[in-house]
């Protein structure tokens, strides 16, 4: 299991877009993925989880991996919060 | 009465409106959440659990085929930046908590799909609206915006309420008057809608049907549940969802109060409708439905007062033809024979029925084509009604009322096509009989300042006293804004119609009142002193008014009258005429009040 901070960097948040894009991207890897903010913890493959952590602009998130490729994962999905989700 | 006790740990919920309908129900609730866009919500059995999760997953492939179309098409004509949303959107629908907890639910409570996916959706909505990020607040509109397309997917494949079977509180935003006409009466044991006042047609009608309602209720439909059990009290105004012990207690033996005097009321109806000093007033129903007329009797009427007959005409889609009509009203006119029965031509047009197959929106109904000037305007429509009513005329005493009349002009025609429809009748082997009358409503200001010239032309006067009021006060009685101006007492309402009763007496034809002041008893010395000889009120209404009149006196009611017409304002004649009203039937009057006062 492997974990790592990241802030929200993009000045909307994780809203509905980025939100598709980190479950589309994470959909990819087969072990588990979770995001945590503020204590509260999500499934990193729901769309809906990801939207009630309701992770707004400079927000802290704690990624967590677990599996087969968890060490890929973390890589990948922490890179995409820190590039701004390919949005703005 | 059958009373269950909540189980514990179910909180009560007291909700307040406006009782409209005295009476109590203890029932299940019904919640219809139409018109907030939000599914009906009905118990489903544990075996269609199955069939309820395939319906859902069918319309999770439509859904989603619907917005790859839309993404397909965003993308080509504005590119994919904005057409990412729409992937957003797929992904909000696919969500698999989401359908975890749509599936949990559906299991848990044994509700219908539909409902169960709205309500998760609107607990997502909720937590997304409390966010403190204002954007991401506002996005809860992506998931709005998907879970509609659900919805209407969900709705069109097959989520069809079955009809309810259970007895049951409808809760509801509003109801339209043909939703209570399609309503199943034997198992709505009441209603209590968020919107509506006390002279919205829907409150007349649950009067007319006995049955307890409550408007005004807000927040009801977002926040009571299916099938849970409730008390509905009319009279003061209250949905008791969830009751207590206490509280059912307390209601079985305020039941068990109401039940006695019901019973006692009840067991004098068939005593004579007369004042104690011996004036003879015609106490007559107003009928919507053939069906009532069997109560009539048993209530002791001597008749019908009002015979609303648009609540037939309109009722299926296309209006019944002569023969169908002809057939009713003839069984109406057998069933309250030797009573008089009055048919009111169709009045279709401001709150009334829908109408929505004869007519497209008027700006300002109440004032448009409302009542005799529609049917005027619709001969082929009109003179149907004419023929079918004129065939019932051999087989008891018909009256034939035009509603809405302003223009002496609008009874001459009325008059004249009722003629050529007789001779037309005659001439084609048909009977009609000889002594039916022809009656106007007089509910519009001109109609009763001109009541002399309307007298020397029909048989009787039934004052519309709703309207009356309304239209001499302009007070839109739905408006909950300026209801409370609504006053029958007014002083302007009370000339008008001294005028029209004295018109009749100087031409020699009687007066009527069909309005819901005729069940108002806190006015009713007014009326009686006034001189109006008929009243006409709802079936269930009968005992009440018939136990009031037998313990009037007329002539202490004409001198009450005549000094109420020294009266600048409507309380101060309410005040009078209440105290008579106190002398004479103190009992009874307590019972009604806390409903039915109005100033």
């Amino acid at each position: 299991m492997l974990s790592q901070e990241v802030i929200v960097k993009n000045k909307l948040g994780i809203h509905a877009r980025p939100a598709a894009q980190f479950v589309k991207t994470a959909s990819q890897f087969s072990c588990d993925i979770r995001v945590e903010k503020d204590e509260e913890e999500v499934d990193g493959k729901s769309i809906m989880g990801l939207m009630m952590l309701a992770a707004g602009y400079e927000s802290k998130l704690v990624i967590t991996t677990e599996g087969d490729d968890e060490e890929e994962a973390l890589k990948i999905m922490t890179d995409l919060v820190a590039n701004n989700f390919d949005d703005n | 009465m059958n009373l269950e006790y909540t189980a514990v740990g179910l909180r009560e919920l007291v909700f307040e409106g406006k009782g409209v309908s005295p009476g109590l129900a203890f029932s299940k609730t019904h919640v219809n959440a139409r018109g907030f866009s939000a599914p009906d919500v009905y118990s489903i059995r544990v075996d269609q659990v199955d069939s309820e999760i395939e319906v859902f997953e069918k319309a999770l492939a439509e859904t989603r085929e619907q917005l790859e179309g839309i993404r397909e098409t965003v993308s080509t004509i504005s590119g994919d930046e904005e057409s990412q949303i729409f992937e957003a959107h797929i992904f909000l629908l696919e969500d698999r908590t989401l359908r975890q907890r749509v599936c949990s639910m559906l299991k848990d409570r044994l509700v219908n799909i539909s409902y169960c996916y709205y309500a998760v959706i609107q607990g997502y909505m909720e937590a997304l609206r409390r966010v403190e990020d204002s954007y991401l607040a506002e996005r809860a509109i992506d998931l709005e915006d998907v879970a509609m397309r659900l919805l209407d997917n969900l709705i069109r494949l097959g989520d069809k309420a079955p009809p309810i079977e259970h007895a049951h509180v409808l809760i509801a935003y509003d109801l339209t008057p043909s939703d209570t006409v399609s309503m199943d009466r034997d198992i709505m044991l009441g209603f209590a809608t968020e919107k509506g006042s006390h002279t919205s047609h829907t409150a007349i009608l649950a009067r007319s049907l006995g049955i307890p309602a409550v408007v005004g209720v807000e927040d009801a439909v977002m926040n009571v549940v299916g099938l849970a059990n409730c008390i509905l009290d009319g009279t003061r105004g209250l949905l008791i969802v969830n009751p207590s012990r206490e509280t059912v207690d307390t209601y079985r033996e305020y039941w068990e109060k109401e039940e006695i005097l019901r019973i006692r009321l009840k067991s004098e109806s068939s005593l004579p409708s007369e004042t104690v000093d011996g004036r003879k007033i015609t106490l007559s129903a107003n009928v919507e439905f053939a069906n009532e007329v069997d109560q009539l009797k048993t209530n002791g009427a001597d008749g019908i007062g009002l015979f609303r007959t648009e609540f037939y005409l309109l009722e299926s889609d296309e209006i019944p033809d002569e023969d169908q009509q002809a057939e009713l009203y003839k069984e109406v006119v057998k069933g309250v024979s030797p009573g008089m029965t009055i048919f009111r031509t169709l009045d279709s047009g401001g709150d009334k029925m829908s109408g929505e197959v004869l007519e497209t929106p008027e700006p300002n109904p109440f004032l448009g084509r409302r009542g005799i000037r529609f049917s005027l305007a619709r001969p082929e429509i009109f003179k149907v009604q004419l023929r079918a009513l004129l065939r019932a005329t051999p087989y008891g005493k018909v009256g034939i009322m035009f509603p809405m009349v302003s223009l002496l002009s609008e009874l001459e025609r009325a008059k004249a096509l009722l003629e050529e429809c007789k001779s037309e009748l005659l001439s084609e082997g048909y009977e009609v009989g000889d002594d039916y009358q022809v009656g106007v409503m007089i509910e519009i200001p001109s109609a009763a300042l001109l009541a002399n010239e309307l007298a020397k032309v029909a048989d009787f006067f039934s004052i519309g006293t709703n309207d009356l009021v309304q239209y001499t006060t302009a007070v839109d009685r739905v408006n909950e804004l300026v209801s409370d101006l609504y006053r029958p007492a007014d002083p302007g309402v009370l000339r008008l119609m001294k005028m029209t009763v004295e018109a009749g007496l100087n031409n020699g034809i009687w007066t009527g009142v069909c309005g819901e002041m005729a069940s108002d008893i806190e006015l009713l010395p007014l009326l009686i002193g006034m001189g109006i000889e008929e009243l006409s009120v709802g079936v269930n209404k009968l005992p009440l008014v018939k136990s009031a009149i037998r313990k009037l006196n007329y002539q202490e009611c004409r001198e009450m009258f005549g000094e109420c017409l020294a009266l600048g304002k409507a309380q101060s004649i309410r005040k009078r005429s209440h105290m008579l009203a106190r002398k004479a039937y103190p009992v009874v009057l307590n019972h009604v009040l806390g409903t039915e006062s109005n100033e």
